[in-house]
């Protein structure tokens, strides 16, 4: 389910299904943090980078609301809900605050917990047939903070009120770094990962800790802390949880 | 003032401008400790002068700056105090010179963005590491359209100066273009990312400078310098001032990293090859005809 190939001081991890991750697998999210954990700390690898083996990096759900209130059975749930999808142990803070470069490599439809993924990213390049979903709604682990910060406030609002953006338009928001035909998306990625392996291994440590330090201070770690209060405020944990049901 | 070889002051005090040109052309305009002692000293000259309304910063020669003078480097560690007691710079001395020269409070960047006249940044030619800077401390920057910013020197050690104004000028991603990849941006491109305000044909690059201070010297001065504070409290809470700090400290670090084999050790060649030599090999992995596209 989870392939990895290291070389030339580059780890290409790629994933089958990462819908699963919008799901709430807890399985499959354990599965792909342990991979990464390990990952992360080879330092035979300088970068990083995340990809699918299927045509799209995270297919939507056909029906993203429904799959949180499973996830909060009870409300005593919430708690390993957001250790597993919003904790420091989960993938999102692994990634956004990992001390190697990660690049993610987008093709198809982006969305739910691989729009968080995106987000968490240090670069992303897309294919041209690229579409990211806004998150917001549904994925409370989704990162505001780190939206805002790539896209400046008012785009990443936009985004977040719905707005599905295309590959060009990811990039002249700022979500994405650069958008290149399919066929050669591969090998863009590659390349961008050969540059970034060039940097001292000590260097990209102590620069994604000083990246790390600003990010916290800009509130992107009180943002993943938020996950589980929003988690509770959503209409589809309600009954799950009994919070807010009196809220119609 | 001080008075220095390469750096000139020079103020039209009728209008209020005043022109402050770093003239080291022949170095590619690099920053010396001398240079950023003069320019600081200028700019708070500048800042007691009550009929200064609009410091403009310039080069002489195609390029704005190739960045901090790498023969210095390792001297400018030794020279610091606790440098010299031993083989190696010790750590205190490093952080003591990245703070006293380059992002501390009294350091040339933070003097430049804390400056309470305003600052106007004529852009040209190659403005590589304190080029960048300038341009992201500066509070508008005109470049001409022959400008290129990029952070050569990162590639080869890291990032050693401050991210936090970066991010907040370009964005998250964009900013790790610069961090992580080897490629540099056009004036267009700053432009549209937002590191650059106006891109003028460089014909008409002084000109365009000209007219520009002129317009913001125009604006009352209890004005320029309310906004001014209104700006630097914003800065405070933007974090700005947490993001130097940091930069100080990683920059201090990242002068003593381990090396592994293979990777490139710019202190190292410095020493045993010598500068010219080591600028070429840093400029040599720069690729500036792989930008990203232009967004849509």
């Amino acid at each position: 389910m989870i392939d990895v190939v290291v070389a030339d001081q580059v780890a290409i991890v790629t994933f089958a299904e990462l819908s699963r991750l919008s799901r709430y697998d807890v399985s499959f999210a354990n599965e792909a943090r342990d991979v990464l954990f390990d990952v992360i700390d080879d330092d035979e690898a300088k970068v990083v980078v995340l990809r699918s083996a299927d045509p799209d990096f995270c297919a939507p759900l056909a029906d993203p609301a429904g799959a949180l209130g499973p996830a909060l059975a009870g409300l005593r749930a919430v708690p390993a809900w957001a250790e597993t999808f919003a904790g420091p142990r989960s993938l999102n803070q692994m990634i956004t605050f990992a001390k190697k470069v990660i690049i993610t490599e987008v093709q198809g439809a982006c969305a739910g917990a691989g729009v968080g993924l995106v987000l968490a990213s240090d670069l992303t390049a897309a294919g041209s047939d690229a579409t990211f979903h806004p998150p917001f709604a549904d994925h409370p682990e989704a990162n505001y903070v780190l939206a805002a910060l790539s896209m400046r406030t008012h785009r990443a609002r936009a985004w977040a009120l719905g707005h599905t953006l295309s590959a060009r338009e990811a990039e002249g928001a700022g979500l994405v770094n650069t958008v290149v035909d399919p066929t050669e998306l591969g090998e863009c990625v590659r390349e961008m990962a050969r540059q970034a392996a060039m940097m001292p291994l000590d260097g990209i440590t102590l620069t994604k800790m000083m990246r790390q330090a600003v990010l916290d201070n800009q509130g992107v770690g009180q943002e993943f802390d938020a996950a589980p209060l929003l988690a509770l405020s959503h209409p589809a944990s309600h009954d799950q949880t009994g919070v807010g049901s009196e809220v119609q | 003032m001080t008075e220095h070889p390469h750096v000139r002051w020079e103020l039209d005090r009728d209008v209020g401008i005043g022109s402050l040109t770093i003239d080291r052309a022949e170095a590619g305009n690099t920053i010396t400790r001398g240079v950023s002692d003069a320019v600081t000293a200028a700019i708070n000259h500048a800042n007691e002068d009550d009929d200064v309304r609009v410091i403009v910063l310039r080069s002489s020669g195609p390029d704005l700056t190739l960045g901090w003078e790498l023969g210095e480097a390792w001297e400018t560690y030794v020279d610091a105090p606790g440098g010299n007691l031993k083989k190696m710079p010790s750590q205190r001395a490093r952080l003591h010179a990245v703070d006293r020269y380059l992002w501390g409070p009294t350091g040339l960047y933070a003097t430049i963005l804390h400056s309470r006249k305003i600052t106007v940044l004529e852009a040209r030619g190659r403005c590589f590491d304190a080029g960048l800077h300038m341009a992201l401390v500066c509070d508008v920057v005109v470049a001409a359209s022959d400008a290129v910013f990029a952070a050569p020197r990162w590639r080869t050690l890291g990032v050693d100066g401050d991210i936090s104004l970066l991010i907040a000028s370009v964005g998250l991603k964009r900013a790790s273009e610069l961090m992580f990849l080897n490629g540099g941006w056009s004036a267009q491109r700053a432009a549209e990312v937002g590191l650059v305000d106006r891109v003028v044909d460089a014909a008409t690059h002084s000109d365009a400078v000209a007219e520009l201070a002129a317009a913001c010297a125009s604006i009352m001065r209890d004005g320029v310098a309310t906004e001014k504070y209104l700006v630097f409290a914003a800065l405070e809470k933007m974090g700005v001032g947490f993001g130097f700090a940091t930069a100080t400290l990683i920059g201090g670090l990242l002068s003593n990293i381990h090396h592994q084999p293979g990777e490139f050790n710019v202190l190292r060649e410095v020493r045993e090859h010598g500068r010219d030599r080591t600028m070429q090999q840093i400029l040599a992995r720069l690729d500036l005809d792989r930008e990203p596209e232009a967004g849509a």
